[in-house]
């Protein structure tokens, strides 16, 4: 017994030993690699347009400063991209999150005749491609007379599939059912459980499919490609891509500004993650995991 | 009594409605698309099968079809592969792990959009850093956005998703029951038996919810290789070889207006995806039981 | 008794109260409800145009300049109020077709690419403006007027600007290596055997670079040689003919140039990295067309001033003259709009009047190329430029209007435009030869047109 213990103990040191440095190189190679992108187009973003354009061989800026983001704030129309990308976004997360969180308790809560298929019928929208849907939901938009408005970004996607998924799952597991038939038993109102008793109980559901939907929205690219026509009401991600082009008419090159409003556009996503990272986790982990 | 009844249907309705009105009715009105000819141009007709006809020996469908296999063949494995191994290192509660995976997490939360302008800086032939670095160096320079342009796509999603799959794979390995690895260690098993018979058999279901998604993933991609080849402008070189099946789809719908053709499009990559993926999951979980 | 005349005095301020507010209501509504009655009502009734553009047109350049047009137009048209909104190039072509076709949300008058205009005739929502622009039709260049003509033979388009091309080199480079310029080259084989010399003297710099990333560039070539894309049989039917004799030999040209003699190399143009090759003197041979003016105020190349010339279009066949277009786009006026006489009278005079376009220099530091012939006389358009040695960079522009060849697009243009982009990375970067590129190229689009 005390020889293989020996044994045991000693090859144990070897594989710790060289193990957990060499998997500490290689999470801060990957963790590098995730981010070196970012850093990059932040040194960019300090340097001056004719330095990012002609540049063969400098890293570092001559003179770093702040004055793309002054100008992109100052002289173009950004500012009201991210007001659009703001209201979008936020209009789309408040809509779905109510209405998928109120259906969610009624699949998760009772069953009705119908209940099955209609989860199925739900279900199988995740397989269908956007691009399906997107020309007839399109004319449709035409027909509701709301093409080139934020509404058309909110309203469409707010019956998410994903969220109501979550949210059954989430509902079934955490509210309690003696507790609610006992309160339906004392006499509390429908209404009344489902403010008071299950509201409070799914808030850190709902707090996770409210960062999820948020950080979809923000990113959404192809819907708004579609919907958005004038320059006044895109989303950042749609009008970024617009500045890269130098038409030589009369067209100022502005790829300095697409670079710095792609930096910009990613920290209200920085601020989520250190305040929600792990609620977002949840969120997208639900499914991977056997109930 | 009544109202019990009907209080179900009163809750899942809001969501229903929005449901039925911007995705089954879209989904629906596309089916009957597909059955005519609508094209900017062209007189309206009904024409029954004759565009899934045209479908069948459309080489351009076909090769986009490859197109989206032979990406998905390098780029899933590839991204499974390492996300897992990431998952692993992760979940052995090194110190620091939670600022580890917050950085590889950080691609996922960014926008498609931003992820390929911020990569077009280091892809570029001339002003890109990578390409700044190899000249300095005197090696030749790589054509990322031109001949090289699949491992430059591969590497740009792999770079999106890893932190996706390695917070799925984490959260899976995280609700493994410990019982069956005290039992293992007990039995006298090693690192490496244990890992092999023990926790990938657990994570079967985490691997059938990754593979799901990205079959779908990788049957639907547009954005990344859209905004890489083309952009949204008349820039940007398109290459055949990262011509997916929705490119096309997006080509006959809104650059060549032909709708009908583009629906019956849609309704079989909707299929193919849905047969693709659903004997995929079948196929693991019966390995699954077999063990 | 104190008590009552306390009561006598509440009531008098109740009667006073009561009277004021009587006196200041009826004051409010006389002037609210009777007033307006009796007063005249206004002359003219309101009209808003609204406008889409890309930059290209003097409305949506800047907002400096679209305020002064606006107050300029406002000076004769009181009444007609203009909403211009600028977006990129993609999606004033994508979203106009798609409001034209949905009938609603579509502007008054856009803006749109000659190589387009089909597709928006083929729509049949575009008005007819053939009475009015009749008076100006003798100034306008014939093939622009062929593009905007329907198959009824209606007009529907109104000229901008046109992109007639002209070659600027670097005769600094070309004098250092001792080489034949450009404006002495009897035809464009002569890029190959000066090619040769300068490569053979310096191996860092190429002649010329073969757009792999813009349709445009090579359609500048086959249209300079004459050859045709498309082509409308006698039945009305559309088919693409681009595997042509005389296409392909062009294509195996341009692609001979850098697979077999090395005097050019393929690459992206109007990019950063194109930018950064000319400033670091990778090539000297540009086409240019009349609206990419290297020499503009925010040009990327400031620094070459004086080092630049350029010289008529070369010859593709010895002793035959020739030119090309790039570019040039057109007003049309959709039918949604609500007041298209209006409509039709400020797009014409957007594109014909001098002081409009005089102004568009002076806010804007520059111009595209008018498609409207009496603009050109200009002194914008004819005065001496530093940067190309105090030559005028329109000049050989204008000398080379009467030869450029007419080249018919379609309906079915945008097809042939995307997948035509395809056979280019084809030729370019998977060394696929360019008549099976070409061939294959003319299968899809007529592939395409059939289904």
């Amino acid at each position: 017994m005390i020889r293989t213990k020996r044994k045991k103990v000693r090859k144990i040191d070897w594989i710790e030993r060289i193990g957990y440095p060499l998997m500490y190189v290689v999470l801060i190679l990957f963790s590098i690699y995730s981010i070196a992108p970012f850093i990059w187009a932040f040194i960019l973003t300090l340097k001056d347009y004719d330095e990012i354009m002609g540049s063969l061989v400098n890293i570092w800026p001559r003179h770093p400063d702040f004055e793309n983001y002054y100008t992109l704030f100052t002289q173009s129309i950004y500012p009201r991209w991210l007001l659009n990308s703001i209201v979008a976004s936020l209009g789309y997360t408040l809509i779905s999150v109510v209405l998928c969180s109120i259906a969610a308790y009624s699949f998760a809560m009772f069953n009705f005749k119908g209940r099955n298929k209609l989860f199925l019928f739900m279900m199988g929208s995740v397989l269908v491609p956007f691009t399906s849907i997107a020309i007839p939901l399109f004319i449709e938009m035409a027909n509701f007379k709301l093409v080139n408005n934020l509404w058309a970004l909110i309203l469409p996607g707010a019956a998410n599939a994903f969220t109501i998924y979550y949210l059954i799952l989430y509902i079934r597991s955490a509210v309690p059912r003696d507790l609610i038939d006992s309160a339906r038993v004392d006499g509390c109102s429908e209404l009344g459980i489902l403010f008071r008793i299950v509201l409070p109980v799914i808030l850190p559901g709902l707090a996770a499919m409210i960062i999820v939907n948020f950080v979809s929205a923000w990113n959404d690219f192809f819907w708004p490609l579609i919907i958005l026509r004038t320059e006044d009401m895109y989303t950042v991600p749609v009008g970024l891509p617009t500045w890269n082009q130098f038409s030589g008419t009369t067209v100022q090159p502005v790829v300095n500004w697409q670079i710095t409003g792609a930096v910009v556009s990613v920290i209200p996503i920085l601020i989520i993650f250190a305040f929600g990272m792990s609620q977002f986790i949840k969120g997208i982990t639900a499914g991977a995991v056997k109930e | 009594m009544r109202v019990d009844k009907i209080l179900p249907y009163l809750y899942i309705a809001p969501f229903f409605v929005f449901f039925f009105t911007f995705f089954a009715f879209p989904f629906a009105y596309s089916i009957w698309l597909s059955f005519t000819r609508t094209k900017i141009g062209a007189p309206f007709a009904f024409v029954g099968l004759s565009n899934y006809w045209r479908l069948i020996h459309d080489d351009l469908f076909w090769n986009g079809l490859m197109t989206c296999i032979k990406i998905g063949l390098i780029q899933v494995p590839l991204n499974i592969g390492l996300s897992l191994l990431i998952a692993l290192m992760l979940n052995t509660g090194l110190r620091g792990s939670r600022i580890f995976r917050t950085l590889i997490f950080l691609p996922v939360a960014t926008s498609l959009v931003v992820a390929a302008i911020v990569w077009i800086q280091f892809y570029g032939t001339r002003w890109g850093l990578i390409n700044q670095i190899l000249r300095y160096f005197g090696l030749p320079e790589i054509d990322f956005l031109g001949k090289q342009i699949i491992p430059a796509l591969v590497n740009v999603m792999n770079w999106r998703y890893l932190g996706w799959n390695v917070v799925i794979f984490l959260a899976g390995l995280s609700s493994l029951p410990t019982e069956v690895y005290e039992s293992a260690k007990i039995d006298g098993a090693g690192r490496f038996r244990t890992f092999w018979y023990i926790t990938l058999p657990l994570l079967k279901p985490t691997f059938a919810f990754i593979l799901f998604f990205s079959i779908i993933g990788v049957f639907g991609l547009f954005a990344e290789p859209y905004v890489l080849t083309s952009g949204t402008g008349m820039h940007g070189q398109r290459a055949r070889a990262t011509e997916t099946v929705a490119m096309y789809l997006y080509d006959v719908a809104f650059r060549y207006g032909n709708y009908g053709y583009s629906a019956a499009i849609s309704w079989v990559l909707f299929i193919i995806t849905f047969v693709l993926s659903f004997t995929l999951i079948k196929y693991v979980r019966i390995w699954e039981i077999e063990r | 008794m104190f008590r009552e005349s306390l009561k006598t005095m509440v009531t008098k301020l109740q009667i006073g109260m009561l009277a004021t507010i009587i006196v200041v209501a009826s004051v409010i509504s006389v002037y609210y409800f009777v007033l307006p009655i009796i007063t005249p009502p206004p002359v003219a009734p309101q009209i808003t145009l609204t406008m889409w553009g890309w930059g290209g047109d003097p409305l949506t350049t800047n907002e400096e300049l679209r305020d002064a047009v606006i107050s300029l137009w406002n000076k004769t048209h009181p009444n007609v109020k203009i909403e211009a909104t600028r977006m990129s190039w993609g999606d004033v072509h994508d979203k106009s077709m798609i409001s034209l076709v949905a009938g609603e949300g579509a502007p008054d008058i856009a803006t749109v690419e000659h190589t387009q205009i089909a597709k928006y005739i083929a729509t049949g929502h575009l008005v007819d403006v053939t009475e009015k622009i009749k008076p100006y039709l003798d100034d306008f260049p014939k093939w622009m007027i062929d593009l905007a003509t329907g198959p009824d033979g209606k007009i529907y388009g109104i000229p901008i600007d046109t992109g007639e091309c002209a070659v600027a080199y670097r005769i600094d480079i070309f004098e250092k290596y001792g080489l034949k310029t450009p404006d002495k080259w009897e035809s464009w084989n002569d890029v190959i055997t000066e090619g040769q010399k300068l490569r053979a003297q310096n191996s860092s710099i190429w002649m010329m670079k073969v757009a792999r990333n813009d349709v445009n560039w090579p359609l500048m070539f086959l249209r300079a040689a004459g050859a045709q894309v498309m082509e409308r049989r006698e039945d009305g039917t559309v088919r693409c003919i681009i595997n042509n004799t005389k296409a392909v030999e062009v294509m195996e040209w341009l692609d001979s140039l850098v697979d077999v003699y090395d005097v050019a190399y393929y690459g992206d143009i109007l990019t950063e990295d194109d930018w950064a090759d000319l400033l670091n003197d990778r090539y000297i041979v540009l086409p240019v067309p009349a609206w990419l003016k290297i020499s503009a105020p925010w040009s990327p190349l400031l620094n070459q001033t004086g080092k630049w010339r350029v010289c008529r279009w070369p010859s593709w066949e010895p002793g035959v003259p020739t030119s090309t277009n790039w570019g040039g786009s057109f007003y049309y006026i959709t039918d949604q709009c609500e007041n298209p006489d209006e409509a039709i009278e400020l797009a014409l005079w957007l594109a014909t009047n001098a002081t409009v376009w005089d102004m568009t220099w002076k806010i804007a530091g520059s111009a595209v190329f008018p498609a409207y012939a009496p603009i050109q006389q200009l002194h914008w358009y004819t005065d001496p430029d530093p940067f190309f040695g105090n030559t005028s960079f329109y000049e050989p522009i204008i000398e080379g209007r009467p030869y450029v060849p007419s080249m018919y697009f379609s309906e079915y243009f945008p097809v042939f435009w995307e997948r035509f982009k395809v056979a280019l990375s084809d030729i370019a970067t998977e060394n696929v030869p360019p008549a099976e590129a070409l061939q294959r190229l003319a299968d899809e689009v007529n592939r395409e047109i059939a289904g």
